[in-house]
């Protein structure tokens, strides 16, 4: 097997960035050759409640229904003129946009974007289209078995907290008022507090110039104070989930704790690729390799506003529900009883910093990455930091993330499957039916 | 015209493996490595469904040198990942790497050639896990892939062009391991592949590596290439399925299409599908999603895996919709008709093909960036056609389809008789 040099640094980014007077923060970053500037706007929404969830998601697909002089299919057919593509998404801590242009038409993309963000007028008919669609759509993206199973857990695991519906239902969507759209976009989308950065091959300074002039003409206030409540789960019986029909039973198992800082987040990283988030986890070598119960066993950390989670996931034949559980559990235990040794630490360490080295060859996944980081307060050359604290991550510290994160005593059970199937588990187990929405206790 | 950026250099060995190469600068320190095999789906024989794609599963199980723990560990351990998939014609492995693996990186995929380890054990465990994925993608999810296994059986007579490729348990169940040991011997030799590597790297070490790790591998003769082209069918199939899962109708429509290879009556399918499909604005979305409101989902593409140049002959162009409640597959087939009729008179709206080919080429511009785009589009183009270097001309080729080609194109789906597959909500009636 030849052997490696050590890893090449992580490339220089060469960045600027400006605050403009709105308390909008610019970000240009400088990288690779290809035509494209990506784009991506992060406008944080803060210390929103469950019943402003449907706002936002609606108010994501609303936002380009119209401006007072320009309609949704004029502002379409200008971003497509421009070799544009804008798509904007909203989840209970940030509003979304994501984009990509030919560079040299960015001042013309930025122009349409702002005056989006100033000027959106939720026009009636036009929502009452959105709307309806909308609606249809997360009705059908809601249904999918691997959808509901999450959604089960999110509920499990956030009880009454905004984060536990992040599909609502289409009758909350459909009570959404265009004229209730229009407040919360006073209200949220304002430009304090909210992050652009634009990624691409063109000199910095000159694209902080562009958007400095584009978005001059989104003003606000500063938006609303408070962040949404620390969030725990406490534990609790397996709960099973009716899927009636389903040949599959969706195990998920999920726990939260609030973060300390990024070496703690290096150290949890690693952690996870060590237990399931990598080929060469235990959990895939076990679950998938040695059991053939499942095709693709994985755990992953989620970080939001209020706090972050681990979660695990399982799909396997309903037959082996209950030893492919006791199996996760298994190895969930042995990361406390068989930490992590040095070989298994080096070899997720390494994985880690490489896989954000490799980032760098997606120039979309990179503007994201920044993005976030920037987004959650890290910094434009977070992702160097990052990279520092991956490879300095001690195995103490690997060790104590992992008791930390996966005490299986912490987590929380959800098993989605055809009931019928499933009995065994509710002997066994101890397990409680569950209809997935409110929580009994 | 402007040169590449990414110019690409080729040999062969003298085992008659063929090596491309394509360098980009130190900006991105990874590198992609892909061997592809000319062997895929198309190459299994009938009672065989399914085996190219288990035999995918079955060469990442190790060797005799790397057993499959030490292979996992020795790319991710390295900050890399890997993994590989079958489609029609050619069977694709990679590895992504940061740079200082590019050593290790080919001789794993190097000795993969020489050989796989095989074993009952892993036989039979790659089986079980391959009807996990076929229940968690096809019975256990709403539309599951339908479309991509049922329509080329509605299209295509001949087993080689209309089966499916996770292919039948039954199938699967009787694979043995020396069927897996002859597949090896007639398919996976160097002369009937490619090695593509694209990176921070100099061609010229690479094809030393390559010299190095794969010139020794023992030279066999490549399969005789067989053409699967058959007769367009002239007569119109509709079929319907139900779906538990599935909340609304879904309709795919498929029509057969001939050479890829003949590019410029092949290209302005390409196009076509983004005019009708790619964008809020596009022609097709806009009728039926904004305007008639029949539909929450359309999408086109061209090849049976979206991969429109990644397949020999013949393939085909698909249009997928998802209906909105209430609304019948015949109002969404009619309103692609109208939508098709008036392209193929009219061609599209002054600066609609301008805004679509810009668009594309953009895209393209920055998938070829990616070098593992630009790996594993080298090795199939280089596989299928000798032709690497289309990664970095296809967006002066799609610039240059015209109009008329697009009228020309969208005339010949007016004409040509094609599939129509619904999928409706309700429990399933003994289909698969």
């Amino acid at each position: 097997m030849p052997s490696l040099g050590p890893l090449p640094q992580l490339p220089r980014l060469v960045s600027s960035e400006r605050q403009l007077r709105s308390g909008l923060r610019v970000v240009a970053v400088q990288h690779g050759d290809c035509s494209l500037t990506e784009i991506r706007l992060w406008v944080p929404l803060h210390g929103l409640d469950s019943s402003e969830v449907p706002t936002a998601l609606l108010g994501s697909q609303a936002l380009s229904a119209g401006t007072s002089d320009q309609t949704r299919a004029e502002l379409s057919l200008g971003v497509r003129s421009l070799g544009g593509e804008l798509r904007v998404n909203a989840d209970p801590d940030r509003l979304l946009i994501t984009g990509s242009v030919i560079s040299s038409r960015l001042g013309a993309m930025l122009e349409i974007i702002a005056q989006v963000l100033a000027d959106a007028t939720y026009p009636e008919a036009e929502v009452d289209r959105i709307r309806d669609i909308f609606a249809d759509q997360l009705a059908l993206a809601g249904a999918a078995p691997n959808s509901q199973a999450h959604q089960s857990l999110m509920r499990r695991l956030y009880g009454g907290h905004p984060y536990a519906d992040q599909v609502p239902s289409p009758a909350a969507i459909r009570q959404v008022s265009d004229a209730r759209l229009r407040t919360f976009h006073t209200d949220h989308f304002r430009p304090a507090g909210a992050v652009l950065v634009l990624l691409g091959g063109e000199e910095p300074d000159s694209v902080l110039a562009r958007a400095t002039t584009a978005f001059g003409c989104w003003t606000g206030g500063d938006p609303q104070a408070g962040r949404p409540g620390p969030v725990d789960a406490a534990p609790g019986p397996p709960l099973l989930v009716d899927m009636p029909g389903s040949t599959e039973a969706l195990i998920r198992l999920g726990g939260l704790w609030a973060p300390r800082g990024r070496r703690e987040w290096a150290a949890v990283e690693i952690a996870n690729l060590i237990f399931g988030g990598y080929f060469s986890s235990r959990l895939v070598r076990s679950l998938r390799e040695n059991k053939g119960f499942c095709y693709g066993p994985s755990s992953s950390v989620e970080h939001w506003a209020a706090g972050s989670s681990f979660v695990v996931q399982a799909n396997v034949p309903s037959r082996s529900t209950l030893a492919a559980l006791q199996e996760i559990n298994n190895e969930l235990y042995g990361m406390l009883d068989r930490p992590p040794g040095r070989l298994e630490h080096e070899e997720a360490r390494d994985y880690a910093c490489g896989r954000l080295l490799l980032a760098f060859s997606d120039q979309a996944n990179l503007a994201t990455m920044i993005t976030v980081n920037v987004g959650r307060g890290i910094g434009a050359c977070g992702l160097h930091n990052d990279y520092g604290e991956l490879a300095g991550a001690t195995l103490d510290d690997v060790q104590e993330a992992a008791r930390r994160t996966m005490d299986p005593g912490r987590l929380v059970t959800v098993i989605s499957g055809a009931a019928d199937e499933l009995e065994s588990c509710r002997a066994t187990l101890g397990a409680v039916p569950w209809d997935g929405r409110t929580i009994r206790w | 015209m402007e040169s590449s950026p990414y110019p690409v250099v080729r040999t062969a060995l003298r085992n008659e493996l063929r090596v491309v190469v394509s360098p980009n600068d130190d900006a991105i320190p990874a590198v992609a490595l892909t061997v592809d095999y000319g062997a895929g789906v198309r190459a299994e024989r009938e009672g065989q469904a399914g085996f190219a794609h288990l035999f995918e599963h079955l060469m990442l199980q190790g060797t005799p040198s790397v057993n499959k723990d030490a292979l996992a560990q020795a790319v991710e351990g390295a900050g890399g990942r890997f993994n590989a998939f079958t489609r029609l014609d050619f069977t694709s492995y990679y590895v992504l790497l940061p740079v200082n693996g590019l050593e290790r990186g080919i001789y794993l995929l190097a000795d993969q050639m020489a050989g796989p380890l095989l074993s009952e054990v892993d036989l039979r465990n790659q089986i079980a896990v391959i009807k996990s994925e076929i229940q968690a993608n096809v019975h256990n999810r709403p539309y599951g892939y339908r479309s991509w296994l049922e329509l080329p059986k509605l299209l295509f007579d001949t087993f080689p062009n209309s089966h499916d490729g996770y292919g039948s348990y039954a199938d699967l169940d009787s694979a043995e391991l020396a069927d897996a040991m002859e597949f090896f011997e007639a398919f996976y030799s160097p002369a009937n592949a490619v090695l593509s590597v694209a990176g921070a790297v100099s061609p010229a070490h690479v094809i030393e590596l390559a010299e190095c790790y794969f010139g020794d591998i023992e030279a066999r003769p490549a399969p005789s290439l067989i053409d699967y082209a058959e007769p367009v069918r002239n007569l119109p199939v509709w079929r319907t399925l139900h779906d538990a899962d599935a909340k609304v109708s879904s309709v795919a429509i498929g029509w057969s299409l001939s050479d890829p290879a003949h590019l410029p009556a092949y290209l302005p399918f390409l196009v076509l599908a983004d005019v009708l499909a790619d964008g809020p604005t596009s022609l097709l979305r806009h009728r039926l999603i904004t305007r008639d409101r029949v539909a929450m989902h359309v999408s086109c593409h061209v090849g049976r895996y979206g991969d429109p140049l990644f397949a020999r002959d013949p393939t085909m162009f698909v249009c997928e919709m998802r209906l909105r409640p209430g609304v019948t597959a015949a109002d969404a087939v009619a309103g692609l008709d109208g939508t098709l009729k008036q392209l193929a008179c009219h061609g599209p709206d002054g600066g609609e093909l301008d805004r679509t080919v810009v668009r594309l080429t953009a895209q393209l511009s920055r998938d070829v960036s990616n070098p593992l785009y630009r790996s594993q589009a080298m090795a199939a183009l280089e596989l299928l056609y000798g032709r690497a270097e289309l990664v970095t001309e296809l967006p002066r080729l799609l610039a240059g389809v015209t109009e008329s080609a697009i009228r020309g194109a969208a005339g010949t789906l007016c004409e040509r008789q094609r599939a129509i597959l619904v999928m409706e909500p309700g429990p399933e009636r003994g289909e698969k």
